[in-house]
């Protein structure tokens, strides 16, 4: 079975055709975002340089501001929904009750459909004359009648509903993996010693889940700082700007307004922000996990 | 590899060459002026014996067309038809090349300042092609237009000219801008078409206490369609000029005049579907066609179901000020190329080819109630509707394109968004509204350097 001779030569290349295209794809085109960032550029004339201005404008673009209070929205509530959400499905199918394989199946079909489906299934029961509002109306709750994507305070957790709805599945397959890790033995024995289910699960599952934990939280925070495609699929950052994300108001800044620089410091405070969210997060819970 | 590191290579050229490309511009632009006072001699006989207009044999270099699609309407690109219709009479080659427009969009300054660009681009007239023109980015065309287009109105030239007298866009077809309605719907309730202001708000009203929507629109993700009640409100109020200069932003967006168009706006305001921030354009046209809505202001693109075909109408928006000059809408399509072509002058025939009644009678065939530029295209090849709306615009007495293309798009974004938000929310939105606007644009403005 061995291709390779030598366990260094086997490294090298596995380890540095990866290296590579991660340069030539992800780090070079970041670093040159950080160079465009200090740039005036409207992609034909001359580029200015005109150094942070790009980033002190963005502190003072009410857009910008909106923007980032609905990312950091996205974060908790997405995250905290999915995660949960996620962890309890997990949990439920774990005990292998009757039909867990459909269930497991059910919940995970989501996840092979893709954001912009996602948004555009949703945003047709969203619709004024949805499914959604017709089935609220047949039901006789005619007064939740809403204008889901259409109302400023509602929009945005429509889209957030229609995102978890697809990434709670993802969440449970992690789960369901590390799930599969938990020592039996160590649970058997906390019940023989009168552990309730919640004292296990808080007390031996949930330690033993960490390290799929610190995958589960990782995986969020991206998604979550990096979402575009489902609001872009599903409001265009509309009504009136109110689903702004940092994503879809980059991707307006450059490909609408042709602001390559101004677009690139938006690129760059999502990278800043994405990585500070993981490194603080991993460097906290690894370690304890290695031990 | 290799493709890998051209391809960045490219990206990094486009920016640092930038200096560069005002050089190559005015290169090409020499050598597109030497070749025109000295025909090429033709080397193939077959393309001159074809009898079409074509002097020049282009069978050997192939000019590559740069042409976007909306999607999801499944028709063909027209663009496709006229390059053949082309390279079956003159021989000569076009290639075709069609992405969905947002793709376009995005591509675009590429397009025009790469090195090796498309030769010919289909866009917009109005500010984003003059921009790339004053820059120096695209080709003269004024041979094209001397020698196959002095019979195009003046107006569509003067779209086609930059600041230095040069023609640098070669008009296809454009639309009317209008409030449409369903004839049936207005005789079974014995509704008039309103000609002014007061009589158009008074149908309005009508109509709401005879259970119909009075104005049927959509603006989710499309809250351009807001803004055209603007610009007609704007121009019926101010009239073209103060009109064009608030887009370049000389006049506030906070002031007297626009707060006068506000308080028009605001008495049609209660008459607006309530759903049009939830339902995208094309859904907000649905109460329309189903005769639950009375009227919607829309461009001659809606779509018209066939069963409607003879059932749809439109009026003029209405009058404010009589002492205002009608002033109407009309976008306007068409082709210019970069002026980094390889083969200038084979675009340059092609675009010649392009002005043509038979190639623009392609373009209008199946996209809604579309005119050609060209004025020579006979009238029974429009239908009904369609002549009204070029009579409609021949009699305005000015034409503007529309507000993004009149300023540029980052200036329409947060005029998009204030427009659809009044729409939405009304009068109680105002303050807001009005100050936000004000506030953007003048981000704009100091990032542009004004």
């Amino acid at each position: 079975m061995r291709l390779f001779r030598g366990d260094r030569f086997a490294a090298i290349v596995m380890l540095g055709l990866p290296l590579l295209f991660e340069l030539v794809w992800v780090m070079w085109p970041a670093l040159q975002s950080i160079g465009i960032s200090t740039l005036r550029w409207n992609g034909t004339s001359e580029p200015t340089f005109i150094g942070g201005e790009n980033f002190t404008n963005l502190l003072s673009d009410p857009l910008f501001l909106t923007a980032i209070t609905n990312n950091v929205k996205w974060l908790f509530v997405f995250g905290i929904l999915s995660v949960l959400g996620g962890l309890a499905l997990a949990l439920a199918l774990h005990e292998q009750i009757k039909g867990w394989k459909i269930y497991r199946t059910a919940f995970f079909a989501p996840i092979a459909v893709s954001f912009v489906v996602t948004g555009f299934i949703w945003k047709w029961m969203f619709a004024p004359t949805g499914v959604i509002n017709t089935g609220l109306d047949a039901f006789g709750l005619e007064h939740l009648v809403t204008n889901w994507l259409g109302e400023e305070d509602v929009a945005l957790w429509s889209i957030v509903v229609a995102a978890t709805w697809r990434q709670v599945g993802y969440i449970m397959i992690l789960f369901l993996a590390g799930l599969k890790a938990v020592d039996l033995s160590t649970v058997e024995a906390a019940t023989v010693d009168g552990a309730n289910y919640w004292q296990r699960l808080r007390h031996v599952v949930l330690p033993a889940l960490a390290p799929s934990t610190a995958t589960v939280v990782a995986v969020t925070v991206i998604d979550s700082m990096r979402t575009f495609d489902i609001v872009w699929s599903m409001t265009q950052g509309g009504p009136f700007n109110t689903t702004q994300v940092l994503s879809t108001l980059m991707w307006r800044e450059a490909f609408g307004n042709y602001n390559l620089g101004y677009a690139s410091a938006i690129a760059v405070i999502i990278l800043l922000l994405t990585l500070g969210f993981v490194i603080v997060y991993l460097l906290r819970a690894i370690p304890k996990d290695t031990k | 590899m290799s493709l890998v590191i051209k391809k960045r290579g490219t990206t990094i050229n486009s920016g640092k060459a930038a200096g560069a490309i005002a050089l190559l511009s005015s290169l090409s632009l020499l050598a597109g002026c030497a070749t025109a006072t000295t025909p090429e001699t033709p080397t193939s006989s077959a393309a001159n014996n074809s009898g079409s207009a074509s002097a020049l044999d282009c069978s050997a270099e192939t000019v590559s067309i740069q042409t976007w699609n909306v999607g999801a309407s499944g028709a063909e690109d027209p663009m496709n038809a006229v390059a053949e219709n082309y390279i079956a009479a003159t021989g000569n080659l076009v290639e075709v090349n069609s992405v969905n427009v947002e793709v376009f969009r995005s591509q675009l300054p590429t397009y025009v300042s790469s090195n090796n660009p498309p030769d010919g681009l289909k866009w917009l007239a109005g500010s984003t092609s003059r921009g790339f023109a004053e820059e120096g980015l695209l080709l003269d065309v004024s041979d094209v237009w001397s020698e196959h287009m002095a019979d195009f109105p003046a107006g569509l030239k003067a779209l086609s000219t930059d600041s230095t007298g040069k023609q640098y866009f070669i008009p296809t077809n454009y639309y009317w801008w209008a409030v449409f309605y369903r004839p049936s719907v207005f005789e079974e309730n014995g509704y008039s078409v309103p000609t002014t202001w007061d009589d158009f708000v008074g149908l309005a009203q009508q109509m709401e206490s005879d259970g119909l929507t009075p104005i049927a629109i959509g603006t989710s993700g499309a809250e351009w369609v807001a803004t055209a009640w603007f610009d007609y409100l704007n121009l019926r109020i101010n009239g073209a000029q103060f009109h064009r200069e608030l887009l370049e932003g000389k006049h506030s967006f906070n002031g007297p005049e626009v707060r006068e168009v506000f308080e028009k706006f605001a008495e049609i305001q209660p008459y607006f579907d309530p759903n049009s921030a939830g339902q995208e354009w094309q859904a907000g046209l649905q109460p329309l066609y189903n005769k639950q809505a009375g009227m919607t202001l829309m461009g001659g693109f809606l779509p018209i179901p066939e069963e409607m075909a003879n059932d749809i109408d439109f009026f003029a928006f209405p009058t404010i000020d009589p002492s205002i000059p009608r002033v109407e809408e009309a976008p306007t399509d068409g082709f210019f190329a970069s002026a980094n072509t390889d083969s200038p002058e084979c675009t340059k025939e092609f675009f010649a080819y392009l002005a043509t009644a038979e190639a623009q009678l392609k373009f209008i065939e199946n996209s809604g109630a579309q005119i050609a530029a060209n004025p020579s295209v006979p009238d029974d090849y429009y239908s009904e509707l369609t002549r009204k709306g070029r009579d409609h615009l021949a009699g305005a007495a000015d034409i503007t394109q529309f507000y993004d293309r009149d300023s540029s798009q980052e200036f329409a974004t947060p005029a998009n968004a204030a427009n659809a938000r009044f729409i939405a929310q009304g009068e109680a939105a105002l303050e807001e509204i009005l100050s936000e606007w004000q506030a953007a644009a003048e981000r704009v403005l100091a990032e542009q350097g004004n």
